[in-house]
């Protein structure tokens, strides 16, 4: 009974009615990637510069992602990167007992939605 | 109805110290609960130490109530996987053994589809391409399958002809299983942040597994230890998930 429910859920996903994030080819990515979406108007209280260091370094004026996943050098790190960069500031926020945004939950960043 | 009621005479020594009141229900049931307890007290020990081990750093930090609630049943699997050491020997013994290791499986059942179930992108994590702290968990919850299968009459007098050959494969297997299912927890990184956090867990791990002279090898109810597991594990799972989304 566990064994063909457990291939049905690793082949169709949850059975839940919800949105179900797709792996593929995004941004001009070499191998499939989940989509990701980073909500902008939640962040405006930010230094944008926390996330778009090229504004200050010199090293591109496009999208994070033309680079983060053309550029051999990152394209390797491009999971650590994100998950460190978005998810230790969420943490440090939830620390300092403020409105954070997701910590853990998968789903809640990895969904077709704005462009990082 | 209850309040009224006078129960069983208590020991008088029990009686002396209390100033020779009557006991009402719910005072006796406060007092068996107790002394139940204690009898279980590394069964309290191993799940309440593994759980306040992660409490250490950052008290506050939670991943929302899906996802604590579904650590929380994760942590308390390996409390169970860890306690399931501490009993076994005499046939009674053995039974309560046999019948906790399938709760901790079960907990550890739910521990894995409650992800796979109410979140969609948690799939991505048990395909090729995942973390090695993923891989780690999964060989931890076949193995966990293997050692209850292997240890059934049927499986094992098929597979091992001499009782002392199966126990020392259940043992080692065991011993793996604990070292998959803590290198999943240890390496998640979310709950133990903190280096000390991982050295008092190893540290837990291996009392629980080696300190019999000092939490007893033996339990008197280990019987009851399965019920007793699953009602402490669902409040441990309210309050490891509570502290973390209540806002105080």
């Amino acid at each position: 009974m566990l064994i063909p429910l457990s291939i049905a859920l690793l082949i169709l996903g949850t059975p839940l009615p919800v949105e179900h994030p797709v792996k593929r080819h995004q941004w001009q990515s070499p191998e499939p990637i989940l989509p990701m979406t980073f909500a902008h108007l939640d962040h405006v209280g930010e230094n944008c510069l926390v996330c778009h260091h090229n504004y200050n370094d010199d090293t591109g004026n496009l999208l994070c992602m033309n680079c983060h996943v053309t550029n051999s050098d990152v394209w390797p790190l491009l999971e650590t990167h994100f998950h460190d960069l978005c998810r230790d500031c969420h943490e440090d926020k939830q620390l300092l007992n403020e409105e954070g945004g997701p910590t853990r939950a998968c789903i809640d960043c990895h969904l077709d939605g704005e462009l990082p | 109805m209850f309040q009224q009621l006078k129960l069983y005479r208590l020991p008088s020594w029990i009686s002396k110290r209390c100033g020779g009141k009557s006991w009402s229900f719910r005072e006796l049931l406060w007092w068996f609960m107790t002394v139940y307890l204690l009898q279980m007290k590394s069964l309290v020990f191993t799940i309440t130490s593994v759980l306040f081990v992660t409490f250490l750093a950052a008290p506050g930090l939670g991943a929302g109530w899906a996802w604590d609630i579904g650590n929380g049943m994760g942590f308390v699997a390996f409390s169970g996987l860890l306690y399931l050491s501490k009993i076994g020997g005499s046939a009674r013994n053995v039974r309560a053994h046999q019948l906790l290791g399938y709760v901790v499986l079960g907990v550890t059942v739910m521990h894995v589809y409650w992800f796979l179930v109410l979140d969609a992108a948690v799939i991505e994590y048990v395909k090729p391409g995942a973390p090695l702290y993923m891989w780690t968990g999964i060989a931890g919850f076949l193995m966990l399958f293997v050692l209850i299968f292997i240890g059934l009459p049927e499986y094992r007098l098929r597979l091992h002809k001499r009782y002392a050959l199966f126990k020392s494969w259940h043992l080692g297997l065991a011993l793996f299983t604990i070292m998959g299912a803590g290198h999943h927890i240890v390496a998640s990184g979310f709950y133990l942040r903190e280096p000390y956090q991982v050295a008092l867990f190893v540290l837990l791990v291996a009392i629980v597994l080696f300190g019999d002279s000092y939490l007893g090898k033996r339990e008197a109810e280990t019987r009851q230890s399965s019920w007793v597991f699953i009602g402490l594990g669902i409040f441990c799972v309210a309050v490891f998930a509570g502290i973390r989304n209540v806002r105080f």
